[in-house]
Order: structure tokens, then sequence, then C-alpha cells
């Protein structure tokens, strides 16, 4: 919680995304839902010190303050989550979560590494639905040599349903 | 013949109404309790899953069956569970790559017909190609990953027969049979709804999909 602390007192949005694209892979390593957890603060975290009319926003000093201390104090990974909901319920634009975002962006991160969708929603607490819609609106899908073209697929089909 | 569904599949067609493609397909549809709870169960009680869920969940019990397992095969699932998930390792141990969800369809698509309709990739690799899901692994974890062949063996031998199909071959072949004939241009509509399905989560690319429309 250290290097996400020093990289949020500075408002340093690149190292946190280093930060979450480090322990999200280590998380997948050891299937480690705390460290996933992290990963995904540390990213949501990116999303907001981004975001200029958050930080422009008279509000952030005291959401800021709050968010260091929660990670100073180690607070478990879901209080944190809590703190960031809140400011993004106060300062956020959009309907959906920006915790809820940064799960299912973690967790299409673990599907393109070869975890299964579940198993990258079951570390990330990212819905399935979400994920699903997600990761086919990536290239992660074009990035695959597939062994067996559709049309062997549809042969195959055809053969065994007639 | 009966074809199990895993949930992909299903949140897909309903996602982009294909639903209607199943009247294609002759054969009975089957899914475990763990799928319908997370194509009905959970998404429902979201405003923005509900109305899919609500209709995938119009055709459970008429065409498609909820299918429990039984003590034998929640065996199997474990035994399956213990296996596939110690096939790729790191210096740091095994990397759990897949969950029971999957593995019940598959062990309830191996007890009926072994046809499986899954639109994920990470089980297909392991089945069709587990080299190419090593080298995957190994670069985004920064580490080596290594495959134990035994266990990879044994993994094959458990689920060898299984014929892994996913929402866009089935719309391919339900199009055979006459699915969007009644469209003004068949094969454009053909297309739209191959690519709709792939920007829902199909796991498809876009070259498989130009390579399959040029063989019609």
């Amino acid at each position: 919680m250290k290097r996400i602390e020093t990289a949020l007192k500075k408002e340093d949005a690149r190292a946190l995304r280093e930060i979450a694209k480090e322990y999200i892979y280590k998380a997948a390593e050891t299937y480690d839902k705390h460290l996933a957890s992290l990963a995904v603060i540390a990213y949501a975290l990116s999303k907001l010190v981004s975001k200029l009319h958050i930080v422009k926003s008279s509000d952030w000093p005291k959401y800021k303050a709050l968010l260091i201390d929660a990670l100073e104090k180690e607070y478990p990974p879901e209080r944190i989550a809590g703190i960031i909901a809140s400011l993004d319920e106060d300062l956020g634009n959009y309907v959906h979560s920006l915790i809820d975002k940064a799960r299912v962006k973690m967790a299409s991160d673990l599907y393109a590494a070869g975890l299964s969708l579940r198993a990258a929603s079951d570390l990330t607490g990212a819905s399935l639905n979400e994920l699903i819609d997600y990761v086919g609106k990536t290239t992660i899908h074009d990035e695959e040599d597939y062994s067996i073209s559709m049309k062997d697929r549809v042969d195959a089909l055809r053969r065994l349903l007639g | 013949m009966k074809l199990v569904f895993d949930s992909g599949p299903l949140i897909s067609l309903s996602n982009t109404c294909l639903l209607n493609v199943l009247d294609y397909i002759p054969g009975e549809f089957y899914i475990t309790p763990a799928v319908y709870k997370e194509v009905y169960g959970h998404p429902h009680t979201k405003k923005i899953y509900a109305w899919s869920a609500e209709n995938i969940n119009e055709l459970i019990g008429k065409k498609i069956l909820v299918q429990t397992l039984s003590a034998r095969d929640l065996s199997l699932v474990e035994h399956l569970d213990h296996v596939l998930n110690t096939v790729f390792y790191s210096s740091r141990g095994p990397i759990r790559i897949l969950q029971r969800g999957e593995l019940e369809a598959v062990v309830l698509a191996s007890r009926l017909d072994k046809i499986l309709i899954m639109d994920e990739r990470t089980l297909r690799l392991v089945i069709e190609d587990p080299d190419q899901l090593r080298g995957r692994l190994g670069r985004k974890i920064h580490s080596w990953v290594k495959v134990n062949q035994s266990r990879l063996e044994e993994a094959r031998q458990l689920i060898r027969d299984i014929f892994v199909a996913r929402s866009v071959d089935l719309v391919a072949y339900a199009y055979e049979k006459g699915f969007l004939h009644d469209r003004k241009d068949p094969k454009a509509a053909l297309r739209a709804a191959l690519y709709a399905l792939k920007y829902h989560g199909c796991a498809v690319s876009e070259d498989e999909i130009e390579r399959f429309l040029k063989t019609l």
C-alpha cells in the first residue's frame, strides 16, 4: 500500500497505472484476491487523479487526505474502495461507478493474460456481464492465432446436428 | 442432440437480440444451475442487464433446461478443477486459470452429447492450443511459464471428445438453415450479426469472420 500512497500523494497517474499492472499480473500468478483488490484501487486512483474536474474540485483535498490516511493505516481494500465510491458519487459524472470500471479493466487484463472470464471476474469482483461486454470492445480476440477455422467449426456442427 | 450452453453465448445472443437463432438449431439445450445464476440470478437484479436477463429467462423451462449435476458429476468437476488448474505453472506454483462454473458446463457436456457452446477462449485454448496459452501467460506475468505435460495429457483425456462451438458458429450454422434469409440482404445481415456477437464478447477475430464470409 505504501507504493500506492506515495504515487497518490504525487497524483502520479502513470505510476499508479504501473502499480496496478504489476499487482494484477502478480495476483494472476498466485490467485491472490487481496493483491487483485489493490490493483483495482491503484487503477481507480490513476483514473481519479487524471480527471481535471476531480483534482480541481474543492472537495478533492478532503478526499485525498482521507485516501492517504486509509492507505497509511492499511485499511482493508474494500474500505478504501468505499471511499473512492463516495468520492465518485459526489464528484463523478457517470452512472457506472469508477470502482466497477476499474474491476472490469483489471479483469480484462487477466483475461488477456489467459485466465478465464470467470476466474478474472472472481479475482477482481467484476460483474461477468460487464466483463463479457467489455472484452468484446477490445482487440483481445483479434490477437488470438486460431487453430480451427470458423468454417471448420460450422462444418463440424453440420456433421453433428445435420 | 443435446447442447450444453455456457453463460457467455446466452448473454451475447440476448444482448444482440439474436436468441431466436435457437429456433434454427435442432436439439435440446441445457445449462447448469451455476450458469442459470450467471445469466439470470445476478443480472436480473441490475437495471442495466435486467432486460437481457429477462429475455433469457423466458426460454428457461421451454427451450433451455436447467440440469442439476449429480454427485458423480460434482466429483468429476473437483477432479477436473485440480487437473486443469495445475497444467500451467510458474516459479510460484500452479496458475489457476479456470473456475468451477466452466468446468461444470464441461462435465455436463461430457455426460450428454459432448457439444459445448462457449464463447470465451481460455478453456478452448487448453483443449486446442495450450502452447499459445502458455506463451500468453508468460508474456503477461513476466515470468517463465511451463506446461506440466502429464497433467495436460490427463486433462486432454478427460475432455478430449468435447466439441466446442461459439455463438458465431451457431449463427453461421443457422444461416445455412434459413436464419436471416427473410432479410433484404441476408449475407449483409449475417455479417452484421457476427460482428455484433464479436463486439458483445464472443472470442472470434475479425480475420476469422472475414475468411468465413468469403466461403459463402
